[in-house]
């Protein structure tokens, strides 16, 4: 068949731009280093260069791998949130998670440090900042798993999760009113988002905490294909809706969480590559989009990343700029090629 | 004084910015005192008033001056000019919003005039720290929240703030409305060390205590000068790095900035001395990494005591050479509980004891008896 | 007429809805129904009365309040839901517009209660598919996205969709909601077809009360206070099928087998003619509200001639005199114009 063949260049194409991608963005840093050098070193050869594999290893293997797994997360999130919810403009945060991470890290950051004795906390390392972020997020979804057992329509649920949403920020505000400035911005920076901050020893927490998502989200791709004729006909063929509710809930939990607690809260992403890969691949079925999303997301971040290190020789844009204005483009040119964009698919 | 807070509110309404440099006018004799250091102020002396000038007190302002004609009790005010506040000296009554101008105070001896504070957990002067539990100074809250209904019960003759951008300029104006006078005594922009003392010169002008401040600050530039030449001797210089990295991005002074003059001073060797900003440059973390890769001494990390603090933050310093085999000092040697850090109230002050500090790190063997006071040696 | 001849058995139920958290808004209570296997069976009533209450009841989407509901006699909550999904299917009139999916993926979403954890689709699977578009008549449209369809095209493959999952029973909420005269028609006769050749009970709601007089095997009555059931024929000779409009101006005629409005009938006029043109021009002067007296010329009458070329006219005589029309409706506006 025409379609199974396109399908199959299609999939070679992308897994090429994927490797390609990666190693630009491993050959991508502010400090120059030949490419000739960069694949000797990726390659397991030896180079002259000591430093040279330090930074790799140590800088810019870990971002990539980042870039890699962060994309692939959001955007499987942003596509089941999508299905679930029927709506094309829901993505990963869509259940508050994001917000409830920033409420974790605000109140280490601002709150604690106002009002506690911050000499017996010692340094704010990067682990407390996470599990602020994660316990944060946890919160926001025990409640949203909560309600969900309870209500029937998936619209109320939707509107709770961007009311809890809104309230985190509403606290998140009052922590910012009463705090200075050095820790205003160190908040503020949080929010913009950050793939290199990200080391090699948390990526062994944040990369099983994203395959362990993934999994669930690959074992729910029959419910998820049964969403989209909504929750009520799917349970009239079988489904079983609160459980099922719960499995995606807790995947998009595990994947947007651990990126948003590693990296901060990185946007657009979840939202604009379902509707690339639903373009690309003209299906509805998840079995395809599933793993499309998975791949165009790592494709978009990744490249994303390359472009956020191009302006300056010595530092980088905030990542969550670089994915607003690429995702934006593409979202409007899908809208206006594709009218019908308000019928999930 | 009720004539002319009228006067300011119609002045405010008609200019929504702080006086612009305007071409003197007056034609009546001054004298001005030499001021080596310090670039943000000037004092000229006339008859029956001195006028203080402070010129871009916050980063980034061009051409803004403001100007304080101070009056003193006895004299009568004269034709002082239209855009010069007038202030009373010497002043009663203070509120201070950062801690380095409680350290000049102190110096000049008049602490007792100083009724608030912004911050007071933060406060390490020991008297002052008897008069808060007291409750006899208050604690006026912070920068964009002042609590103005405090400041306005202590009624001050002066609020005297700071600020880091142009921000600073909106709550002064909030106070003025409230008929306080406000004055921003920008310091800590000055890239001298000798020149952020000499202000000392100017917050003495407020209380009548000329004599006072120029006595200390010349005894004060005499050591500090001492210790640069005792320095200079030296061949080998350490080089030098600060700071610590946000996430990826790593904010290092510029080769102008204060902390870059005070590395040369103590004989060191600043590792980005090249570049020409007086602020901080915000680098790649792996460019640093490489960059910074051969630093003998590292400083000013934080709020770090201890070397496995320094992993918390980011666990591949554990490769970084000046964390292995360089020596880490962190100026939060002298701290209270609630970790305000005396470095940047009576350090502002005692500039020779700090480059006393750093010469120590950075040459031991010149000072052999110094132990150190406002930095702290960073182990395991 | 034995219980395991039943398929599905209705005792005492009560249906309604939860209004709050203790109290219960029930529509009706004591339901005693029951339903074979190959039967097509029509809920008729008003509307709001709770047609789709108990459908929705029945496919085991809403909890009976009180009662229970036997399939195959078991309690339907005793089923885990992949076995009751094999046996129960159902259709709504929720519009389902999803981008970029196909009839075929659509259609085949209905054997979710047959495959394995991923949703592979089996060769079984494909051919259940497929025939159960060729069923309802959807072939041509194999590869259309749906929302490129119209609606009843739409409805069409929904049912195909329960067809592909082959179940003993299908309930089915006004499909013919959406389709225009002729596709009713089919629908229910596709239904009806269905029911016999394949066994499957089938349960819709309906309107159109003359296609299910004349489809279904058997009618649920849903009354003001209780469920009547029978054979459509049964409930028009027992009277009881009127009862539903009991308090509306409508009224069933037995012989005719149709609905009519009441009209009070005011004037008389006689009407000599026969056969189809009679019957039809009947039928429009009752809609002026005449009683029709046939063959009587003493009064104002009218008189139907075949001319020779087939075409008609109609003569109206009155004391008057006479006027020749060649159309009803203009006969109509003369006659409107005569009682001002």
């Amino acid at each position: 068949m025409i379609l199974k063949n396109r399908n199959i260049i299609l999939w070679i194409v992308l897994s090429l731009l994927l490797i390609l991608l990666f190693i630009v963005d491993i050959f991508t840093g502010s400090v120059k280093i030949p490419l000739d050098e960069v694949l000797r070193i990726i390659t397991g050869q030896t180079t002259d260069h000591p430093e040279y594999t330090a930074i790799i290893y140590r800088f810019r293997f870990p971002k990539a791998l980042t870039a890699l797994f962060a994309g692939i997360a959001l955007s499987v999130s942003g596509l089941q949130m999508q299905t679930v919810f029927k709506n094309p403009l829901a993505g990963p945060y869509v259940l508050g998670i994001s917000a409830g991470a920033s409420l974790g890290v605000a109140v280490v950051i601002m709150g604690i440090s106002s009002f506690a004795a911050v000499s017996q906390l010692g340094v704010i390392g990067n682990w407390v900042i996470v599990s602020a972020a994660w316990i944060g997020s946890g919160i926001i979804l025990f409640l949203i798993l909560m309600v969900s057992v309870r209500v029937k329509d998936i619209m109320t649920i939707l509107i709770l999760g961007i009311m809890f949403g809104s309230a985190t920020s509403a606290i998140v505000n009052i922590l910012q009113y009463f705090s200075n400035e050095s820790m205003l911005k160190a908040f503020v920076v949080w929010t913009m988002g950050s793939l290199g901050g990200v080391s090699l020893s948390q990526l062994k927490v944040l990369i099983p905490g994203i395959i362990l998502g993934l999994t669930i989200s690959f074992f729910s791709i029959k419910i998820l294909n049964a969403m989209l004729v909504g929750e009520n006909y799917a349970k009239s063929m079988g489904l079983n809706v609160g459980l099922s509710r719960f499995l995606i809930f807790f995947s998009t939990s595990l994947l947007a969480g651990s990126v948003t607690a590693f990296c901060g809260p990185i946007g657009f992403v979840g939202i604009a590559i379902p509707h690339i890969a639903r373009m690309v691949f003209k299906t509805a079925n998840h079995q395809v989009l599933l793993p499309g999303t998975l791949i165009l997301g790592g494709i978009i971040l990744l490249f994303s990343d390359i472009v956020s290190q191009i302006p300056g020789q010595d530092s980088t844009l905030p990542i969550n700029s670089i994915t607003a204005l690429i995702g934006i483009p593409i979202v409007i040119w899908i809208i206006v090629r594709n009218k019908k964009l308000s019928n999930l698919g | 004084m009720k004539r002319y807070n009228i006067f300011f509110l119609v002045f405010l309404l008609f200019s929504c910015h702080p006086a612009q440099k305007k071409d003197s006018d007056e034609k009546l004799p001054f004298r001005t005192i030499e001021i080596e250091y310090a670039q943000g102020f000037s004092i000229e002396y006339y008859d029956n008033y001195t006028m203080l000038t402070i010129s871009n007190p916050w980063q980034g302002a061009k051409e803004i001056q403001y100007r304080y004609a101070l009056v003193n009790n006895e004299q009568v005010p004269a034709a002082i000019p239209n855009d010069a506040k007038i202030i009373q000296t010497p002043l009663r009554k203070v509120i201070c919003l950062s801690t380095s101008h409680i350290a000049f105070i102190d110096v000049l001896g008049e602490t007792q005039s100083i009724k608030g504070v912004s911050g007071t957990k933060f406060v390490n002067n020991k008297e002052l720290l008897i008069k808060i539990k007291q409750n006899k100074i208050k604690d006026v809250g912070y920068e964009n929240h002042l609590n103005y209904e405090i400041i306005t019960s202590i009624n001050p003759d002066l609020v005297i703030t700071y600020g880091v951008g142009s921000e600073v300029a909106s709550y002064n104006h909030k106070l003025n409305d409230l008929g306080i006078e406000t004055m921003i005594i920008p310091e800590y922009l000055e890239t001298h060390p000798l020149g952020k003392l000499e202000w000392i010169k100017f917050i003495a002008e407020l209380y009548d205590k000329k004599e006072k401040a120029d006595e200390y600050f010349q005894e004060v530039e005499k050591e500090y000068l001492r210790l640069v030449e005792m320095a200079s001797s030296v061949d080998n210089q350490p080089k030098v790095l600060f700071g610590l990295p946000w996430k990826e991005t790593w904010y290092v002074p510029g080769g102008n900035s204060f902390l870059a003059k005070m590395v040369s001073d103590a004989g060191g060797n600043y590792i980005w001395n090249e570049s020409s900003s007086r602020e901080s440059i915000p680098l790649d973390l792996e460019y640093v990494f490489v960059k910074a890769n051969d630093a003998d001494i590292w400083l000013n990390t934080g709020t770090v005591k201890h070397k496995d603090e320094v992993l918390k933050i980011d666990s591949r310093f554990k490769d970084f050479t000046p964390f292995n085999k360089g020596v880490i000092y962190n100026n939060n040697m002298r701290e209270n509980r609630w970790n305000g850090n005396d470095y940047w109230e009576t350090g502002t002050v005692e500039p020779h004891i700090i480059l006393k500090d750093l010469i120590k790190i950075f040459h031991p063997e010149l000072l052999p008896k110094h132990t150190l006071v406002y930095y702290r040696y960073i182990d395991e | 007429m034995g219980n395991d001849e039943n398929i599905l058995a209705l005792r005492n139920v009560a249906i309604g809805y939860p209004t709050t958290k203790r109290e219960n808004n029930v529509l009706f209570n004591n339901i005693n129904l029951s339903a074979r296997k190959g039967e097509l069976i029509a809920l008729i009533g008003k509307n709001g009365i709770g047609k789709s209450t108990l459908l929705r009841n029945i496919a085991g989407l809403q909890n009976i309040l009180d009662g229970e509901v036997l399939l195959l006699d078991k309690k339907i909550q005793s089923f885990r839901r992949k076995e009751f999904a094999r046996l129960v299917s159902f259709v709504s009139t929720e519009i389902v517009n999803v981008s970029n999916l196909k009839v075929f993926d659509l259609v085949a979403l209905g054997r979710f209660p047959h495959t394995n954890w991923l949703g592979k689709l089996q060769t079984k699977d494909i051919q259940q598919s497929l025939s159960a578009i060729e069923m309802v008549g959807m072939k041509p449209f194999v590869n259309k996205n749906v929302n490129e369809i119209s609606d009843g095209e739409r409805q069409r493959v929904m049912i195909a969709r329960t067809l592909a999952q082959d179940t003993q029973i299908i309930v089915l909420d006004e499909p013919t909601a959406f389709l225009d005269l002729p596709n009713k028609y089919e629908l229910i006769h596709l239904l009806n077809q269905l029911s016999k050749k394949e066994n499957k009970t089938v349960f819709f709601s309906t309107h159109d009360l003359n296609i299910a007089i004349q489809e279904a095997d058997k009618i649920w009555l849903m009354l003001d206070d209780e469920i009547v059931e029978g054979a459509p024929e049964d409930l028009i000779l027992n009277n009881i099928l009127n009862r539903i409009f009991k308090k509306s101006n409508l009224s069933f005629d037995r012989v005719k087998g149709d609905f009519s409005i009441n009209r009070s009938h005011a004037k008389k006029i006689g009407v000599v003619g026969s056969g189809l043109s009679y019957n039809w021009t009947k039928k429009a002067l009752e809609r002026l509200n005449y009683t029709i007296d046939k063959g009587n010329t003493s009064i104002n009458h009218i008189e139907i001639n075949h001319q020779n070329n087939n075409n008609l006219n109609w003569k109206f005589k009155s004391e008057n005199g006479t006027f020749v029309f060649e159309s009803i409706y203009e006969l109509s506006l003369f006659l409107k114009l005569q009682t001002k």
